[in-house]
């Protein structure tokens, strides 16, 4: 079993870390360096957490738990106005990404108003490309009671935040942060920033619990190595992280009608990637998304 | 700055409150205001917002933003406070003509004109102009962004918005609701506003 770190430290000696994590099994994520400060995020085997923590003690780093790396999640504001952007949901972001996860952030093009909300069926497959969504609403009950019932089609966890307490057992809901107008400022609002992010990683412990029963041959970070080793371009894609994480599965920054072959013929242990997984057109500017298949589904 | 909400849902009064009350504060508004009302029913939707100006804005001179001095036949004019500078050239354009005005550098005026015609422009509306557009600021912050059907309420700044069409049923209704006094909130504002908590280690 595989758990996720964040490695926070100077950049001198590194590479006896990186040694360390592949003589471990383990994969580097990614791996980013600014002059003599490195942050590395990788996945190692449970059971060897501590030699690594040793050897991140003697390079004089420190180890964090990074319980949301390999996800994407969705950010949703219901518009792009300043009534709901940027504001809390840049922070709420920006918190998410610290705790590993790659964030994207949607505005919803008729999200507004009580009656007159909408998710259109692009949004809607838009949305469903995630691992979990966190929406940003109001502050009346009332509204956001009425306001839920469009999202509820969406078959990915939902974390929804507004202000009055609200129960459900459809979503989880973070109260007391409703219609901001400023970017938090204030010490204790962090808790609000904790509490998304539980929810989010509570959601997320749920949908791999849901992979766990029958998970795929390969898990996605070996599916991320190769394909950079075996597609050469992607190595030259300009999108800020080409290849992106998913619980199951990776989002390739490339377009699809040029690269789907390539990425298609990658070859993993004895497969081709196309037996092992589904590969499909993005709604997200034709990107490449690979959904690895289970197990069970996959031809001997 | 007296800011009166009501809403069928206190939780949501307090936190309209101060969201006006950050609005205000970020526009530089708190002096220039004396009170703002709002007033939302949730069955049917509709929010009311009204806003009263303080009755005693700052009075300001021409002479406050600009040097003057007299060259034979031209003035040349030192704008001093760079706010007033585009109102300023739009005003002086319209009175004397784009090619009477010379704008030499960005803070400096060659006007062919008299001084005595240059006191007389009328800097107030100039003011309450500025202040106007950031009222309908503050009112276009504060009406969620869904409302989109305004109906002009009496009152210089007062609207009624809803997401549906306005009926005259919905107009009287509010109208009887303002008749009322404003009920002033029970929710104490520290109630939105989080405490720190310090983690077990």
């Amino acid at each position: 079993m595989y758990e996720n770190y964040m490695f926070d430290g100077g950049s001198y000696k590194l590479e006896q870390l990186i040694d360390l994590i592949e003589d471990l099994g383990g994969y580097i994520i990614t791996r980013r360096i600014f002059a003599q400060d490195a942050k590395v995020t990788f996945a190692i085997p449970k059971e060897d957490y501590k030699y690594v923590k040793e050897c991140a003690t003697e390079i004089q780093g420190e180890l964090k738990d990074a319980p949301l790396l390999g996800t994407e999640i969705a950010v949703v504001s219901p518009t792009l106005t300043r009534h709901h952007l940027p504001h809390n949901l840049c922070d709420i972001a920006e918190y998410l990404r610290r705790q590993g996860a790659q964030t994207n952030m949607l505005g919803l093009a008729r999200g507004v108003g009580r009656r007159i909300a909408q998710l259109n069926q692009r949004e809607k497959r838009l949305l469903e490309e995630h691992d979990a969504a966190v929406i940003c609403l109001g502050n009346f009950k009332r509204c956001i009671e009425e306001k839920v019932k469009i999202f509820s089609d969406l078959n990915i966890p939902l974390v929804i935040t507004g202000l009055p307490h609200i129960e459900s057992e459809d979503f989880i809901y973070v109260e007391k942060l409703g219609r901001v107008p400023y970017k938090f400022k204030r010490l204790g609002e962090i808790n609000f920033l904790k509490e998304v992010a539980n929810g989010v990683e509570e959601a997320i412990k749920r949908v791999r619990e849901d992979i766990s029963v029958n998970p795929p041959v390969v898990p996605p970070f070996v599916v991320k190595d190769e394909i950079n080793n075996q597609v050469e371009d992607v190595k030259y894609g300009l999108s800020p992280g080409v290849l992106t994480l998913r619980t199951n599965g990776v989002r390739i920054k490339v377009p699809y009608h040029i690269y789907a072959d390539d990425v298609a013929n990658v070859e993993i242990a004895d497969y081709k990637l196309s037996d092992i997984s589904t590969i499909k057109q993005s709604v997200n500017r034709s990107r490449i998304l690979v959904d690895l298949l289970p197990e069970s589904l996959v031809e001997v | 700055m007296n800011i009166y909400v009501e809403t069928p849902e206190e939780l949501g009064s307090l936190s309209i409150k101060m969201l006006i009350k950050d609005a205000a504060a970020d526009l530089n508004l708190t002096r220039l205001i004396d009170e703002v009302r709002v007033h939302v029913t949730l069955d049917p939707f509709l929010f009311y917002i009204s806003v009263n100006k303080n009755p005693a804005p700052p009075s300001v001179d021409i002479s406050d933003f600009l040097d003057i001095t007299e060259e034979d036949d031209v003035l040349k004019m030192e704008i001093t406070d760079e706010i007033y500078a585009p109102y300023l050239l739009q005003l002086l354009w319209d009175k004397f003509g784009e090619d009477n005005v010379n704008q030499i550098r960005r803070n400096l005026l060659e006007v062919k004109a008299k001084k005595d015609e240059i006191m007389s422009l009328p800097v107030y509306e100039l003011k309450e102009k500025e202040i106007k557009g950031i009222v309908f600021d503050l009112i276009h912050r504060t009406i969620p962004v869904g409302l989109r059907i305004f109906h002009k309420m009496p009152g210089e700044f007062a609207y009624l918005a809803s997401e549906n069409s306005i009926t005259k049923e919905n107009i009287k209704m509010i109208e009887e609701a303002l008749a009322r006094p404003p009920k002033e909130l029970t929710i104490p504002e520290d109630e939105l506003i989080p405490k720190m908590t310090t983690e077990k280690k």
